[in-house]
């Protein structure tokens, strides 16, 4: 790495358009997230008329109750960010656990949690995740939990067939003759070579689950009101666009697009697509 | 006068690597010329460019490539299709798996002759008889998946004579059988291509093969010629040291460890 | 081929006693009380108690389970605490509204995803791929609630060139004589023209909205399934015989591809099945996603549980119906016996 020069490096990153575009939206989106809430009217206050559309005071202009659309979007970028990468993670350290065991187990363990994968993979995980919380009962976490656990299969199947094709290479061997028992094979040594194609998948859930959170909203479960997040938003400006106030809900709308947009920029690179 | 010339042949993956460096070669109407080398040589590349179907990423960036004395780099490769066929490696895979072989075969006639549907599927089976292989007819119905690596290959030949070809590509066209189908193929090949009076390029890492078949040897290290000659001169008294080192390991081979 | 499909319905009935158990757990055995959660949270406990009675729910656990899947034998779900009818009547006579939606937005999502896959994949890394490309990543970014609202605003409330979201026909209306409750199919049968295409008008804004969406992942798997066949031997063999490159794409590449593609049509059409609950509720549709919003406002986790075994049952039997038209369209499965 340290031999590489600096415009080698940029030449290199030239060629990876969709990562540098993914990571610089993400990157400004958290910036903009960190300092917004300190230069920006209080997201939660009537700071003007109700429905002023959008100005050069008002950016994205004012809702319902008059607070300021811009600012609300701002602040939301945090708690949107913070929901869609804890569920990623939180999917892909259970199901990799999972898919490790199943792959490295194999025999009857493989079958019985290759047959339950399936039968998670049977329900939609917009659906698994909403009855999950409804039955969980709701809070923040809750929701996380929720989410992730409808996004567990795919983790468990990317990385058991990684474990079932790495398996049978030498340095799995040389470990288990210098006499390591399995967990510590499994965890120490297959784990981090299993986690590329997790990689992909972790981008993906993110976005995903940005995009959940703002579909259960609409349903009136997971994040409500007043609380400023996109979905939420959007769920309180729907009935808007239809008597003509559009940028209620356009904008909040707009920066879920332009978030999950970027995510699969990232995973479209990491997963060696490059054109 | 030669069939296939080529000359001066360089392919590179471009910024990355050089497949092959200044390789010239030439084959003679009704000549088998034997292309040997081990794996990673470049010997199937060279067969894949003078075929005009490089892989994605891979490009002809020097030299020329002489069919009957017009340089066929600069023309629609479709024109050399029609003189040409190739058959490869792995018979079975090489064919369409959900398409019937005898349908496979009367495209290519159908392609290559102009006849129209069912005159080709007629033409199949007889070909498919000329490959000897008993009962074409039914034969013609099978998918690939039912038939046996040699036979595969045998259906392969059917479709590379459904070209009336001058040139036959033949890339390693035995290393995946069974050692007894190796030498019936091989015969049913010098068998058939005499008969039409076609050229054939024989690539193949097995000197053995070479020995038996080819009139003149080219032998391909590391993307360049190094070796070239009478087969029979080349085996018995190789100059460059590469041709003996695979003439050691083919020995060694033989006598087993 | 019967091994296959024998072995096939077994793994599917294994998934749906699964499915059955699952929907369960979850919603019997997880923290949450569906008795308080009914009631609401100035029940006070002897209310409670009383409908946990009723419910059954204080019998221990393999009792209730035994009960309720002798239930499911006999196509009982139970009565829903919402709404006094029987969970199985309120879903299934809402069946044929969400499968309306759901093959219009299959075949919307087929009608773009496909052709755009096809011509991405046929010269990857040029223009046309890279703007086909772009096209499924936006598909895949739009919340689909964000989507239907844009397309609610511009095609409705700006340009009027479709019907406003009021359900499946103008209020007032009256439906086509039922006889599949697919109204653009009976309103055909009936030969009412007019009907079938008010219908059609109607569905499209939610099947836009549900269909592009969808198009994008076909889009996706086109591709890349094409793309995997590129460099078999088999397209190698045709390119190598002169075989023209259009034919290459449709008969050898297209063919082997459609494999995968139909694995990839099933997962999508499950999406839409569940996708629908959003989109329903936008544009009033009154299908089993719509009972289950209704369900969730109500707190009703009978109904909820019942549209999850209805939606997951019908995705393993769509993924049936795939597997069974995957074995007669490949010789390898049809015909089996392969010699090595």
């Amino acid at each position: 790495m340290s031999s590489t020069t600096f415009p080698a490096r940029v030449e290199a990153l030239r060629r990876r358009k969709s990562l540098v575009v993914g990571v610089v939206i993400i990157g400004v989106l958290v910036v903009l997230g960190a300092i917004g809430p300190f230069l920006l009217a209080d997201p939660s206050e009537r700071v003007a008329d109700p429905f002023l559309s959008p100005s050069a005071s008002h950016w994205f202009g004012t809702d319902s109750y008059g607070r300021d659309v811009f600012s609300r979007c701002v602040n939301a970028i945090w708690l949107d960010l913070a929901i869609g990468v804890s569920v990623a993670v939180l999917a892909m350290v259970i199901g990799s656990a999972i898919g490790v065991v199943a792959g490295y187990l194999g025999g009857i363990v493989d079958d019985v949690i290759m047959r339950a994968v399936d039968i998670l993979m049977a329900f939609p995980g917009f659906v698994l995740a909403m009855i999950l919380l409804v039955s969980l009962g709701e809070s923040l976490p809750k929701l996380a939990i929720a989410l992730a656990i409808a996004q567990v299969a795919p983790f468990v199947r990317l990385v058991r067939s990684k474990v079932l094709s790495e398996r049978e290479l030498d340095y799995v061997a040389a470990a288990r003759v210098s006499g390591a028992r399995w967990p510590r094979v499994a965890f120490r040594h297959l784990l981090p070579n299993s986690i590329r194609p997790a990689a992909v998948q972790l981008t993906l859930v993110c976005g995903y689950s940005i995009l959940n959170v703002a579909g259960l909203a609409y349903l009136g479960v997971g994040i409500h009101p007043p609380t400023a997040e996109w979905g939420v938003m959007v769920a309180e400006g729907a009935a808007n666009m239809l008597t003509g106030q559009w940028w209620t809900a356009f904008f909040p709308g707009l920066m879920i697009a332009v978030t999950v947009m970027a995510l699969h920029f990232i995973g479209d690179d990491l997963g060696g697509d490059r054109q | 006068m030669t069939r296939l010339a080529v000359e001066n042949l360089r392919v590179e993956v471009p910024g990355r690597a050089t497949i092959l460096d200044d390789v010239s070669f030439d084959i003679a109407p009704g000549e088998i010329v034997g292309l040997v080398g081990e794996s990673g040589s470049g010997k199937s590349m060279t067969s894949l460019a003078v075929m005009g179907i490089l892989p994605r990423g891979v490009v002809q960036t020097a030299g020329r490539i002489l069919v009957d004395g017009t340089d066929v780099t600069s023309v629609a490769r479709r024109s050399v299709a029609h003189r040409f066929a190739m058959i490869f490696q792995n018979p079975r895979d090489s064919l369409n798996p959900l398409m019937r072989v005898g349908d496979q075969v009367a495209r290519m006639v159908s392609l290559h002759q102009g006849k129209e549907r069912r005159a080709a599927r007629a033409a199949a089976v007889d070909l498919l008889e000329q490959v000897r292989i008993v009962e074409p007819a039914q034969a013609a119905r099978k998918y690939p998946h039912q038939l046996s690596g040699g036979m595969c290959q045998r259906v392969m030949i059917a479709m590379a004579l459904a070209c009336r070809p001058q040139l036959l590509l033949a890339d390693e066209p035995t290393t995946a059988l069974d050692v007894t189908v190796q030498a019936q193929i091989l015969d049913l090949v010098v068998a058939l291509t005499e008969e039409i009076q076609c050229s054939v390029l024989l690539v193949t890492h097995d000197l053995g093969v070479v020995a038996e078949t080819c009139d003149r040897v080219n032998v391909l290290n590391q993307g360049r010629l190094v070796e070239t000659g009478e087969t029979h001169d080349v085996l018995s008294n190789p100059t460059h040291e590469y041709t003996r080192y695979l003439l050691d390991s083919a020995r060694e081979l033989e006598v087993g460890p | 081929m019967l091994r296959y499909v024998l072995r096939r319905l077994l793994i599917s009935a294994v998934t749906v006693i699964g499915l059955v158990l699952v929907t369960f757990l979850v919603v019997r055995v997880l923290p949450g009380d569906s008795a308080a959660a009914r009631l609401g949270p100035e029940a006070s406990q002897a209310d409670i108690e009383t409908l946990r009675t009723q419910l059954g729910l204080d019998d221990p656990l393999p009792r209730q389970l035994l009960d309720y899947s002798t239930g499911l034998l006999h196509g009982d779900m139970g009565p829903a605490v919402s709404t006094g009818r029987p969970v199985s009547d309120e879903l299934l006579d809402r069946l044929p509204a969400t499968i309306e939606l759901a093959v219009a937005g299959l075949v919307i999502a087929l009608l773009l995803g496909f052709p755009l896959g096809l011509l991405a994949a046929a010269r990857p890394g040029r223009p046309s791929d890279a703007l086909a490309r772009l096209f499924a990543v936006l598909g895949s970014s739009m919340a689909p609630i964000w989507l239907g609202l844009l397309l609610i605003f511009g095609l409705y409330s700006t340009w009027q060139l479709f019907p406003g979201p009021v359900g499946r026909l103008p209020i007032g209306t009256p439906p086509p004589p039922e006889v599949t409750g697919l109204y653009v199919v009976d309103s055909l049968l009936a030969g009412d023209f007019a009907l079938a295409g008010q219908s059609m008008q109607f569905l499209f804004l939610p099947a836009l909205t549900l269909g592009l969406g969808a198009s994008a992942a076909v889009l996706k798997m086109v591709r890349s399934a094409v793309l995997q066949t590129a460099d078999s031997g088999f397209v190698r063999t045709a390119r190598a015989y002169g075989v023209p490159g259009r034919e290459v794409l449709l008969r050898d590449q297209l063919r082997n591809a459609m494999l995968q593609v139909l694995t990839a049509i099933g997962l999508v059409f499950g999406f839409l099945l569940g996708g629908n609950i959003i989109v329903e509720r936008l544009f009033n549709w009154p299908g089993m996603g719509r009972v289950a919003y209704d369900a969730l406002g109500s707190n009703d986790l009978g109904l909820l549980q019942g549209y999850a075994l209805i939606i997951g049952t019908l995705y393993i039997l769509l993924n049936l119906v795939v597997d069974l038209v995957y074995g007669l369209i490949d010789p390898r499965v049809r015909l089996g016996g392969s010699s090595s």
